[in-house]
């Protein structure tokens, strides 16, 4: 692509090629046990490290009331997709296309005879307290009267002209399709994805993530790439090396996407 | 699967400016988001309503919100506990966020709820009921609210083509 921007495409648009570029990528980092490998980035998110950002809060230390999920999101994907690239220069991070239910690229439990690391990578915490060593789980609609958002749902966002409404609205369809892609079994387990603890092992996070990314980049087309209050704009997107004003236009970190509609 | 009701202290409907406005939002402050995920069911004077209550305008349902809950603590004791003192003094040597687990802001668009219930006039309850669409070992399911959430009906007047 033109100068040298990847295109992070829709998981369905995958050519075979370009989805076995992703699983190679997915294996090998989630066989690294150091901090290029896969549960080190999981990490981040939720157990051990918690630097996530969600939802907005009062009796802020430093400063007013602020949500930076958006921002945040967007620096820890493109850190997840560099060490990606690490393992395999060509591989991109693609989106998941919610209106469809889950891709069968994420739910084929093995492929040409092996486990398929876009279905599920193991929790390896011996630390935390409980600690915990099992195989990501994923319920998807089980035990939860949730359902996926439409694609009309989706359009209505865009009509929102201000940030911090559109934030969050979209941020309460996101908190609701991670609990649906969860889900809960008959025996009361609850999926990974259900929760922001260990939300970020279930493979499928990231192209959820990189979903609400591209809801947020065509938001920002209609109404502006520096639509954002003025006072977010310095804010340091911890542990990244970028402050929001940084991750405002996707160009300039390096990507593009494939469709700009919903 | 769902945890204790919230119900709100009467609010006197005739506080509630609902004539000549476009838009209608319940907020709620001091909402959990260290425990379970859930989503929060709101009914206006239902505080009976739970999660088998048919969201619809005869029960009084204006909305739901939803909480991607962290899912309990897995660090050692005291690491989710938010000190609130520590929190409110502004410390301008001090660069760290704050506390990830302080509790957040929730809002939903309920319009016509609002409109309904002000028209019959009296006093408005705001009940939530929080359906459980996440958790672990570390949740607890029952109480998922832990302090007031202090709804506020906040009305928008507004421009239209």
């Amino acid at each position: 692509m033109a100068d040298g921007l990847v295109l992070r495409k829709r998981v369905d648009a995958l050519s075979a090629s370009e989805l076995a570029v992703l699983r190679n990528a997915y294996a090998k980092m989630q066989a690294i046990t150091d901090n290029r490998g896969y549960n080190y980035w999981a990490g981040v998110h939720g157990v051990p490290q918690h630097y996530c950002w969600h939802h907005s809060s009062r009796l802020p230390r430093t400063g007013p009331s602020l949500n930076l999920f958006l921002p945040w999101h967007r620096a820890y994907i493109k850190y997840f997709e560099l060490a990606l690239r690490d393992q395999d220069p060509n591989a991109v991070l693609p989106w998941w296309r919610w209106y469809g239910g889950i891709p069968a690229a994420f739910t084929d439990q093995n492929v040409d005879g092996s486990p398929n690391p876009l279905y599920r990578a193991r929790i390896s915490r011996p630390n935390a307290n409980p600690p915990i060593d099992r195989n990501t789980r994923r319920f998807p609609g089980q035990g939860v009267s949730l359902t996926l958002p439409t694609s009309g749902e989706i359009a209505r966002l865009y009509d929102i002209t201000q940030f911090q409404q559109f934030s969050n609205r979209l941020e309460d369809i996101h908190d609701r399709i991670h609990g649906w892609t969860g889900g809960i079994n008959a025996r009361g387990v609850g999926g990974d994805m259900g929760v922001v603890a260990t939300a970020a092992y279930d493979p499928i996070f990231w192209a959820h993530h990189c979903m609400i990314d591209r809801v947020w980049y065509v938001w920002q087309l209609r109404n502006g790439v520096n639509n954002i209050p003025a006072d977010y704009m310095d804010r340091i997107l911890a542990p990244f090396r970028y402050t929001v004003r940084d991750v405002l236009n996707i160009n300039a970190l390096g990507y593009e996407y494939a469709v700009a509609t919903a | 699967m769902q945890g204790i009701n919230y119900t709100s202290r009467p609010i006197s409907a005739a506080d509630i400016p609902v004539e000549d406005v476009s838009r209608v939002d319940i907020e709620f402050e001091q909402v959990d988001d260290s425990g379970a995920s859930f989503e929060g069911r709101v009914f206006l004077n239902n505080p009976q309503a739970d999660e088998n209550t048919e969201p619809d305008p005869e029960n009084g349902y204006a909305g739901s919100f939803y909480v991607f809950g962290h899912g309990g603590c897995f660090g050692d004791e005291g690491h989710c506990e938010v000190d609130a003192e520590l929190e409110r003094a502004h410390d301008p040597y001090d660069p760290r966020r704050s506390h990830p687990r302080l509790p957040v802001d929730k809002s939903v668009e309920a319009t016509e709820a609002v409109r309904r219930a002000a028209s019959e006039g009296g006093e408005i309850t705001v009940t939530v009921v929080p359906v459980i669409t996440g958790l672990t070992e570390q949740t607890d399911t029952e109480n998922v609210f832990k302090h007031d959430l202090r709804p506020r009906i906040v009305a928008y007047e507004m421009e239209t083509a």
